[in-house]
């Protein structure tokens, strides 16, 4: 499973396909990867976990998962780079962008994220529709003036950090639920 | 002069008081704006934490019916953390000695947290 991951561009595989190539059904558990359990969540409930934070800590909750989601997915990205590493040896910027569009990619399709697609140029583009906490907010008829994808931002700037070993910028810069047409995020590198 | 500038100089302006360590700039959300933190501390858990503390202080004190707190303090016998609003957008935060003088920290932070406020907007 994880040559697949990050041997070839996964953005055009449909949901069935990455499904049978990256979820293992065993004994009424879904694993990702063969060993990592995957459960659902309900996009108000997302939301509405927001909502409650913010009436706790107040707009300090959006660091709260940001940072939270960035440690994680730097983790993950650090823990691929350094399989791949120890396997094909080091990994080119090529690569890395590749593997980060297929983890979103697989966020999207198997995990239900939303339908994601990314742009990779200059900086790196990514574009949700639907996205599970914009969505969340939405249906709620919650209407903030902030956009609320924190844990997508995070966890994909934490990815990018870990799989390119640099520091990186991030920022949402559409949110549906603020009333977009979809969310759009960027990533650029540090100098 | 750039915007970051400006702000760095106002927490190198503060550290040369001599009791301040450490000391930065942070949105209301958590994100950090400006820092002048060593490399050992992680600059953005440090940012998040101290606009939760302040967030959190901020509810308790209108739950309770006792308007905006002016700052939080947090004391232990290895130093002092102080964070305070900066304007509706930003907070700034300082750690100090354990022996620093409150009283003139305060009175430092104060001027400070309006120079961020006029410049933040």
């Amino acid at each position: 499973m994880f040559d697949i991951l990050v041997s070839k561009d996964l953005s055009e595989m449909s949901e069935e396909e990455l499904d049978s190539s990256f979820i293992v059904h065993e004994d009424g558990v879904k694993n990702f990867l063969g060993r990592i359990p995957l459960g659902c969540i309900y996009a108000t409930f997302l939301a509405g976990l927001y909502i409650e934070m913010e009436k706790i800590v107040g707009r300090a909750a959006k660091g709260l998962i940001l940072n939270a989601s960035k440690n994680r997915g730097k983790i993950a990205g650090n823990a691929i780079r350094r399989r791949y590493e120890k396997k094909f040896g080091k990994m080119d910027e090529e690569k890395a962008r590749m593997i980060a569009k297929n983890m979103i990619t697989i966020w999207g399709k198997c995990f239900g994220w939303g339908k994601i697609k990314c742009e990779c140029g200059d900086s790196f583009r990514v574009i949700v529709k639907d996205s599970l906490e914009a969505i969340g907010f939405i249906k709620l008829k919650e209407k903030p003036s902030h956009p609320v994808c924190w844990m997508l931002l995070g966890y994909t700037w934490g990815l990018l950090e870990g799989l390119f070993a640099k520091k990186f910028r991030g920022e949402e810069i559409k949110c549906q639920a603020t009333g977009d047409d979809a969310c759009e995020f960027v990533f650029q590198t540090v100098e | 002069m750039s915007l970051r500038s400006q702000l760095e100089d106002i927490l190198k302006e503060m550290k040369s008081t001599g009791d301040v360590e450490a000391s930065a700039i942070v949105s209301r959300d958590g994100l950090l704006i400006a820092a002048d933190i060593s490399s050992s501390v992680n600059a953005d858990a440090f940012a998040a934490m101290s606009a939760t503390m302040l967030g959190a202080a901020e509810t308790a004190m209108s739950e309770l019916g006792k308007g905006t707190p002016d700052r939080v303090v947090v004391e232990s016998p290895s130093g002092k953390i102080v964070a305070m609003g900066a304007g509706e957008k930003a907070l700034l935060v300082v750690m100090t000695t354990p022996k620093a003088n409150l009283g003139l920290i305060l009175l430092q932070l104060g001027k400070a947290s309006k120079k961020i406020e006029e410049l933040l907007g």
